[in-house]
């Protein structure tokens, strides 16, 4: 009988504990993803991601190492700037006590959104993105192009060729290779290292 | 076979606890001092009623007794406000700043205030003891934390942190089971609801936001990498938080905005009318007179140091020598206090956030006219009369506004600074909670709202007026709610000591902890953050400590007794 409740409570315990196991993502952190924005988009979207990115060391993760970091001048304003980035501690010693890694949540998703956005509305990030031409045909080997720039490890799919295929026709302003990176900028799977 | 079985009930438990979810915690706002102010002139009621044991400390002051001519006589006394009985600090019985030029009763506060005193922190300092108020177990979970994860709320913690930025003090401490991302304002940031709603909002620079085409295209080629990919989530969640923002602020974008910088004039204006050109009762009605050099000593003050004779007027590391002291406080300013107000009313008023922890900035931009260098200072060793005079006249600091401050870790802040900085710090305070509190009300929120105004640690008072040490055998938490109906003071102190846990032994009553009958021991920060989790209605983050408040039916009821000072305490001494 005392076996008995108890396995009655294991299977209840199991099923009830079913519900709870939740399953989340680490996201890459700052410099990670910053650094995966600047490969795409090119010098002109270094001032975006510094700003939506790399100041913002607690909802992207990756602290600062205090230790290491240099300051030299900037010759243009002339203010003492971090020399290495990757060590920046722009909000203080603080910066150095946030996670290597972080859960999502909806914060980051919305700057990720903000960043690609006013990335892709900017020439010349845009244009660095498309390969240095901004009227690039939009077939298959391009596609796979753009594609492999987050996806690196990755090909298309037939089914997504097929979807791209129907939604060629939207060529005004460019606007079927801005939604293509929208796409695969608000996809979130290539922050996750 | 026990231990197999309890764990799987604590399994049961846990998915229990989860399922209540759905119920919405209370909002929750730290009020941070930090660096451990002096409250005894603000909040930290001592003598609750008129028998309470009682021992003076020349420090332990909450207004002046006379003005004399020569300031070297100047005394002091310890008076309080009655209200509903207690013995509140005597600044209660005065008024603060309301809005539009209006002026309000501070004791209204009380009404809808819990003193918690006489908690013993356990060990010294600053940073571990400020990061605890957030976090109690150290690196563990946050109060705000525990509220983030049981929120619905869009941002899970807003945390305003002031000078201090987000390091070493409760802010830094924000930890959440789920992982939650508060939002860190600190005072490099110009304007707070934009900052706030940044990540939400963004023009629409591609200029074809709500495009129905754009929006099938990008969000069906998303779930296709998404799938393509083998890590289909759900973006829901995001995009209704997203949404509802978005919804909020497409409607009154500018509504919002324009509400935002009226709050901020309207704190702004109660802030500076709380600091500047004051007359509290007792403390700045009349003029404060400085010292004047030289300054004979008489020859039964047999001390050698020039802190014996000045120690009240001390300053960090300057004397205030003013014609009037008061005139130094019509420049300052508690930087950002009004900003952080303001965002914490539009957050709860517009269910943008649960949980904030605000803190508080010293008093800045004090005005020295005449004050002196304390190692510009000599006592002559010569005969009688003995002077005080300066070693160099050339060096009198005059006429700057700088970052000269009230420093609330007054180590160095003597009796005058002391009582003058805590009165003003408390006026500006009361005056921005009566004004917030009254919104709530009026928005139907008060009674799901728990303010917290806490710093690490009371302070022990020196007895030559000359500053204060850590008393982390002392702390004072006192929260505010619409579930607070009367003015309530729980937690015994003891009247004097000479523990091995004093820094100064016979200091008098300034807030030791003590022994609690219900508890058998004295109360620690535990029980606090275990009542302000159990009225937050959120799992305590240090669950093995017993709450010493409950809600029940809509009201907070003390589960200790009533507020004792207990006799001397010689614990540890042989």
């Amino acid at each position: 009988m005392k076996i008995a409740f108890t396995l009655f409570l294991i299977l209840i315990s199991m099923r009830l504990a079913a519900f709870q196991v939740k399953k989340e993502p680490r996201y890459g952190d700052r410099f990670f993803t910053s650094s995966v924005l600047r490969g795409i988009f090119g010098p002109s979207a270094e001032k975006t991601i510094r700003e939506k990115i790399i100041l913002k060391p607690r909802i992207f993760g990756g602290p600062c190492s205090s230790m290491e970091e240099l300051y030299t001048k900037d010759p243009e304003t002339g203010l003492e700037v971090s020399r290495e980035r990757n060590f920046e501690c722009h909000y203080g010693r603080g910066d150095s006590k946030v996670k290597m890694l972080v859960e999502g949540g909806d914060i980051r998703k919305g700057l990720i959104s903000k960043t690609c956005e006013t990335l892709i509305a900017d020439k010349k990030s845009l244009k660095y993105a498309l390969g240095g031409n901004l009227y690039l045909d939009s077939n298959n080997k391009n596609l796979n192009m753009i594609f492999k720039k987050f996806y690196p490890l990755t090909t298309m799919t037939k089914s997504m060729y097929e979807f791209y295929a129907k939604k060629r026709k939207i060529k005004k302003e460019g606007r079927f290779w801005k939604y293509f990176l929208l796409s695969l900028c608000l996809s979130e799977e290539w922050q996750i290292p | 076979m026990d231990m197999f079985v309890s764990s799987i009930l604590s399994g049961v438990f846990n998915t229990i606890q989860a399922s209540e979810r759905g119920v919405q915690p209370r909002n929750y706002l730290l009020v941070n001092l930090i660096d451990a102010p002096a409250r005894w002139p603000m909040d930290l009621v001592l003598r609750p009623k008129d028998d309470s044991l009682f021992v003076p400390n020349p420090m332990i002051v909450t207004r002046f007794n006379e003005i004399p001519k020569n300031p070297l006589e100047m005394s002091f006394e310890y008076a309080t406000h009655k209200i509903s009985g207690i013995n509140f600090p005597s600044i209660w019985g005065t008024t603060t700043p309301g809005p539009r030029g209006s002026e309000r009763k501070i004791a209204d506060l009380a009404q809808n205030t819990c003193i918690i005193r006489g908690c013993n922190m356990g060990i010294d300092g600053h940073v571990r003891n400020n990061m605890r108020l957030a976090a109690p177990n150290q690196d563990g979970l946050s109060i705000g934390g525990q509220v983030a994860d049981f929120s619905s709320r869009p941002i899970p913690t807003i945390l305003l942190s002031g000078e201090m930025g987000f390091d070493n003090n409760a802010a830094s401490a924000f930890k959440s089971k789920l992982g939650k991302i508060p939002i860190d304002i600190d005072d490099r940031v110009d304007d707070y609801f934009k900052f706030l709603i940044d990540p939400f909002y963004s023009k629409n620079v591609l200029g074809f936001r709500g495009n129905a085409v754009r929006k099938e295209f990008v969000q069906k080629s998303t779930d296709l990498i998404r799938f393509h990919l083998k890590r289909a989530g759900s973006d829901r969640k995001f995009q209704t938080s997203r949404k509802n923002i978005e919804r909020l602020i497409e409607k009154s974008l500018e509504t919002l905005d324009r509400d935002y910088q009226i709050l901020v004039n309207k704190y702004s204006d109660l802030v500076s009318r709380s600091l500047r050109n004051t007359r509290i009762p007792g403390v700045t009605d009349r003029a404060i007179p400085g010292f004047e050099l030289p300054i004979s000593v008489k020859k039964e003050r047999l001390t050698r140091v020039v802190e014996d004779v000045l120690g009240m007027y001390k300053n960090e590391s300057e004397f205030l020598g003013e014609k009037d002291l008061r005139t130094i406080y019509d420049t300052s300013e508690i930087i950002n206090l009004a900003n952080q107000f303001a965002i914490a009313e539009l957050s709860f008023k517009n269910n943008l956030t649960n949980s904030i922890v605000l803190n508080v900035n010293p008093i800045t931009h004090l005005n020295y006219q005449r004050s002196y260098a304390v190692s510009n200072l000599e006592l002559s060793d010569g005969p009688n009369p003995r002077m005080i005079t300066l070693k160099n006249p050339n060096k009198i600091l005059k006429s700057r506004i700088r970052d000269n401050h009230y420093e609330p870790d007054a180590h160095r802040t003597g009796t005058i600074p002391t009582l003058v900085g805590s009165s003003l710090l408390f006026r500006a305070l009361s005056s921005c909670l009566l004004e917030f509190t009254d919104q709530l009300k009026a928005a139907g929120l008060f009674n799901e709202t728990l303010i917290h105004m806490a710093g690490e640690f009371d302070r022990e008072p020196r007895k030559d007026h000359s500053g204060s040490e850590h008393g982390w055998t002392g702390h004072t938490s006192t929260l505010i709610s619409g579930i607070i109906q009367k003015p309530q003071v729980i937690g015994n102190i003891y009247s004097d000591s000479i523990s091995n846990t004093d820094f100064f032994k016979n200091s008098g009553t300034w807030g030791k902890g003590a022994p609690v009958a219900e508890l058998g021991r004295t109360l620690n920060y535990g029980n606090i953050a275990s009542s302000i989790a159990s009225i937050l209605r959120v799992p305590s983050p240090i669950s093995n400590e017993k709450s010493i408040l409950a809600v029940k039916s809509g009201r907070l009821r003390p589960l200790i007794e009533e507020a004792k000072n207990l006799g001397l305490n010689k614990e540890g001494m042989k």
